[in-house]
């Protein structure tokens, strides 16, 4: 044993369960001759007994339909959350391209305070392609990849700074956007819910959003769930780091309960956008311009959270998510998303215009800093300037 | 992964988008054994993990159209069946953690769940050992540890061909890394991890 690394014992292993000789071609051949063969053609008594049998059926629809105005899909919720977790993360097969206007919106509990607001433009051109520009009164963000390359710009008070942000899955761009905390985004807790399969999903009754017909799925979760290994819902640390490049935390007892306590934060942390926000409106704000900027969030950094006291643990590991996604019908793309934080408020976004399949340049994936930008050398570095500045 | 080889991948890829299934047996070919292997050490159930291989090459079959032949195919389908898997194993955990249950060459045939990681290593032969030590990763994890050591991937092309985050693959690399060290740690004092 000593003398034998991991990487010979578990090669032993898979090769003791999978021999060389296995050949799965045959099974899959079948399945898909299965799948692609016409069906046995019925008789010709059998066609006029089908043909008739439909005709009374859709005689019966037709009278249910002035009835019945909606009715439940014949989908199972967690695969719609599945689908919609490709469909955000550029892996869809049921699309080539689409162009996304779309809005997010952060509303703290107080009723009275103002939203935050974001715009938000996405192109997609298949897989590995895919480029997004958000912007509020006091940034403006543009995140692109053509599947060799990302990069990252991020212009604030008329100094645009780029990184690049190779590696980074449409589902991370979140962490890629001064306003949305990471794993609040509608593609990252997609991806997460997806990965994780953990909550209790419930299927409603179909929408519109954007001229488009729509599930709407809902799913609700607690903290606790994600500590319950029965739940399926896996280690906390992975569900920390999986959505954002964050630092490789500590496996140990106390660090699993800051890990812990770090996703609530996370998934509370438009709150921490709070105190700075009214602290730095004097005046009230216009409702697109009501959005805290970069640095006064930096100039008030959020208190953390106080994980080592146990009361605080329990609460937070108690509380429970209700995330809820309308999801296209057609392609799955998400097109709006509400997801409550409970006493924090709701973050929300919504698809304004959306339009598949069209022509899109290739040019629309490439970047070129501008001149005079200031070059970083990773997303991280960009954050802390973001953060110090 | 030779030029040559490259050339031929991508001629594979080119011939499934032009409808010729030869080009799916080729890739089939190519990738079913490292795959299916990959896919078993994370759901720990040899039919299961066949089965997630099939399937997982007729999802890219259905899904090539929009795959670009430059790319290569390897990393695309070895990152489906590992995702796959992981969900598999993760859903699974909860039926047999709820029927206590295992299925195929499960560790609950060699370790006895009464007794603690540490003994239950001390009962257990070489593989043995390895197999009931990932048994205690999470899927995840396994997934990890798959890529790093039975893929053969290094940290940085597991960053570029699963498209994850270079910190997200380090920090649950470092997880796997620590809780193997934890469980093997009685039975092989000085067992080597490589970094």
């Amino acid at each position: 044993m000593n003398s034998q690394t991991p990487r010979v014992l578990i090669n032993e292993v898979a090769e003791n369960a999978i021999p060389n000789s296995y050949d799965g071609w045959p099974s899959i051949l079948a399945r898909i001759e299965a799948a692609q063969s016409p069906t046995r053609r019925p008789t010709f008594a059998w066609r006029w007994a089908v043909a008739s049998l439909i005709a009374v059926i859709v005689v019966l629809g037709a009278g249910a339909a002035l009835f019945v105005t909606t009715t439940p899909a014949p989908v199972s919720a967690q695969v719609l959350v599945d689908r919609a977790s490709a469909a955000s993360d550029g892996l869809s097969n049921s699309i080539r391209s689409y162009h996304i206007t779309a809005i997010t919106s952060l509303q703290p509990a107080d009723p009275a305070a103002a939203p935050i607001v974001q715009h938000e433009e996405t192109w997609f051109n298949g897989p590995g392609k895919m480029r997004q520009e958000t912007r509020t009164s006091d940034w403006s963000t543009i995140t692109v990849t053509d599947g060799a390359q990302a990069w990252w710009s991020v212009t604030r008070s008329g100094r645009t700074y780029v990184a690049p942000a190779n590696g980074i899955r449409f589902s991370d761009m979140a962490y890629l956007n001064p306003l949305v905390p990471d794993g609040t985004s509608i593609t990252s807790v997609l991806a997460f819910l997806g990965q994780q399969g953990c909550g209790t999903f419930r299927l409603q009754s179909d929408q519109t959003v954007a001229g488009r017909d729509a599930y709407v799925v809902s799913a609700t979760h607690t903290l606790q769930s994600m500590l319950d290994h029965r739940s399926g819902c896996g280690n906390p640390i992975q569900l920390l780091t999986a959505p954002s490049p964050s630092p490789a935390p500590e496996t140990n007892p106390a660090a699993e309960a800051t890990a812990v306590a770090r996703v609530a934060e996370k998934r509370a942390a438009l709150a921490t956008l709070q105190p700075a926000r009214q602290a730095g409106s004097a005046k009230p704000l216009p409702q697109s311009a009501a959005g805290p900027s970069p640095s006064a969030v930096s100039a008030q950094p959020a208190k953390p959270l106080d994980v080592a006291q146990p009361s605080e643990i329990q609460r937070l590991l108690s509380t429970t998510v209700v995330d809820t996604f309308w999801i296209d019908k057609q392609t799955f793309v998400p097109l709006k998303a509400e997801q409550s934080l409970g006493p924090k408020g709701t973050s929300r976004y919504e698809v304004t215009s959306v339009e598949f399949d069209l022509p899109i340049p290739d040019g629309m994936f490439k970047f070129t800093p501008p001149p005079g930008a200031e070059m970083l050398p990773d997303p991280a570095s960009l954050k802390q300037i973001l953060a110090s500045r | 992964m030779t030029k040559g080889r490259d050339a031929k991948e991508r001629e594979a890829v080119r011939r499934i988008q032009r409808g010729d299934i030869s080009g799916l047996e080729e890739l089939v070919q190519r990738y079913q054994l490292q795959a299916a292997r990959a896919a078993y050490l994370v759901v720990r159930d040899r039919g299961l993990a066949q089965d997630l291989v099939q399937s997982a090459f007729i999802r890219a079959f259905e899904r090539i159209g929009g795959f670009n032949a430059e790319r290569p195919f390897g990393p695309w389908f070895l990152k489906l069946v590992l995702n796959d898997a992981i969900k598999v194993a993760t859903r699974r955990r909860r039926e047999v953690s709820l029927d206590n249950e295992g299925a195929g060459v499960d560790s609950t045939q060699i370790v006895d769940p009464s007794i603690g990681p540490e003994q239950a290593l001390e009962q257990s032969e070489t593989t043995d050992q390895v197999w009931a030590a990932l048994a205690r990763l999470t899927p995840a994890q396994r997934a990890a540890v798959v890529q790093r050591y039975y893929l053969d991937l290094t940290e940085a092309e597991m960053t570029a061909a699963l498209a994850y985050p270079p910190s997200t693959i380090k920090s649950r690399l470092h997880a796997a890394r620590e809780r193997l060290r934890t469980l093997l740690r009685p039975a092989t004092n000085d067992l080597e991890i490589s970094q």
